[in-house]
């Protein structure tokens, strides 16, 4: 447990201090949207094209924050200390869904703004917003460290994720599209599909991580 | 050898089966023919994709080449069904439904898995033997995604026929179509077999090749 909150903090705290890779993956993301709007996109795709945008934004920006691990070979150091490498991937992907999920919040204020969307305030929007970012770090984490040493990182995250992460980003762009839409609707099945997909790859990667990082 | 024999003799049977025995379908005309390529490439597809889950998950717990081999030629191979699939499902599609392409569940879900295993070969291409262990990884993460994909694509919306002949209660199909889609379904599966065990020797050759 002292190991996860160690990592954990450790990640934060580097990011803090280089804030480096929140602005990046932010500018991304509005760029997008805002490029999507100006292409012509209006409100009616709005939920998509979001859920689309934070794909990339996280998957760019996922594989840039396993590539300074590789740098200082800090993945070798913390299997040195014999920290379970379930805990490893817990810590890191606890600190990537905070940097993803604050991409996110930003994202949803450059979709209100954008597409004069209004919120609201329903406590399934959180969730629907949480549990998809979860899902696409679950993954993202789990692919980031596999592809850390591999050529072409940068362009085989993104092909590799997108797919992956498909149900999570399908089940939150429904249900994001209805949260948004005046009519409404219940989105308990999609929040439970979601729930599901998270649990999925989180068990997957926790199971497989330790294959991953060894040599 | 005996399977590229079987192979190379079914397949043409089938397809003179589907193009001139079958029976005429009472409400799509013609064109419901291409049923006869289009069930048994998902057939093959899927088995292929089975196989190299399968393998992925032996190699990453025995690490056994032959295993990883295994699971790299089953996933090409699978691709190109696959691949057969998305082409032909649209020339299906277009005289019978008038358009290309939908988003419905099993449209959505066949596309999604052709990029998730378009990504393994990339992966496998760029990444070399080392990339074996984090291949095996995407391809069980991405088999174990299917049915959630699917569940998701459902929770979106569905035009694709319905189960006429996967189905719990049985085939809806009439006999005389059903013995020559079995057929077909039989020839491709020996196809697939047969293009795999060519790949296995080819890899198996490659690998003898490189120190």
């Amino acid at each position: 447990m002292r190991a996860f909150w160690a990592i954990l903090s450790k990640d934060l705290v580097v990011e803090g201090r280089a804030r480096d890779l929140l602005p990046a993956m932010a500018v991304l993301v509005l760029l997008l949207l805002a490029m999507a709007g100006a292409a012509g996109l209006r409100a009616e795709g709005a939920a998509a094209t979001l859920w689309i945008a934070v794909a990339v934004a996280a998957a760019t920006g996922l594989a840039r924050s396993f590539h300074q691990e590789t740098e200082q070979e800090q993945l070798h150091g913390l299997r040195l200390a014999a920290v379970d490498p379930a805990v490893i991937y817990l810590a890191k992907a606890a600190a990537n869904f905070v940097i993803v999920a604050a991409v996110e919040i930003i994202a949803v204020g450059g979709l209100m703004i954008f597409f004069d969307i209004a919120i609201p305030p329903r406590p399934t929007a959180l969730a629907v917003g949480l549990l998809g970012a979860a899902a696409l770090v679950a993954l993202g984490t789990l692919l980031g460290a596999m592809l850390a040493a591999a050529r072409m990182r940068e362009a085989l995250l993104p092909v590799l994720l997108l797919p992956l992460s498909a149900p999570a980003v399908m089940a939150a762009s429904g249900a994001t599209a209805r949260i948004f839409a005046s009519t409404g609707g219940p989105v308990a099945a999609e929040i439970r599909l979601l729930a599901a997909c998270t649990v999925l790859f989180v068990a997957a990667a926790m199971l497989v991580f330790e294959y991953v990082v060894e040599d | 050898m005996i399977l590229l024999v079987l192979a190379a003799v079914t397949v043409p049977i089938g397809v003179v089966l589907a193009l001139l025995v079958a029976p005429i379908e009472a409400f799509q005309g013609e064109p419901y023919r291409i049923l006869y390529l289009h069930v048994p490439s998902v057939v093959a597809a899927y088995l292929g994709f089975t196989v190299t889950f399968g393998a992925s998950v032996g190699y990453l717990v025995t690490r056994r080449r032959d295993l990883d081999r295994l699971a790299a030629s089953s996933a090409e191979i699978g691709e190109v069904f696959l691949t057969l699939v998305l082409i032909t499902g649209p020339i299906w599609g277009k005289p019978v439904w008038g358009a290309w392409w939908t988003w419905d569940a099993r449209l959505t879900t066949a596309l999604i898995l052709w990029f998730i295993f378009a990504g393994y070969l990339m992966l496998r291409a760029w990444a070399g033997p080392s990339g074996a262990r984090a291949a095996a990884v995407v391809a069980i993460v991405g088999f174990l995604d299917i049915p959630l994909i699917h569940w998701s694509a459902v929770l979106l919306r569905t035009l694709h026929p319905g189960p006429t002949v996967f189905r719990p209660e049985g085939p809806a199909l009439p006999g005389s179509m059903l013995v020559i889609l079995v057929f077909n379904i039989a020839a491709f599966v020996l196809t697939y077999l047969s293009f795999l065990t060519l790949r296995l020797r080819l890899e198996a050759l490659r690998e003898r090749m490189t120190p």
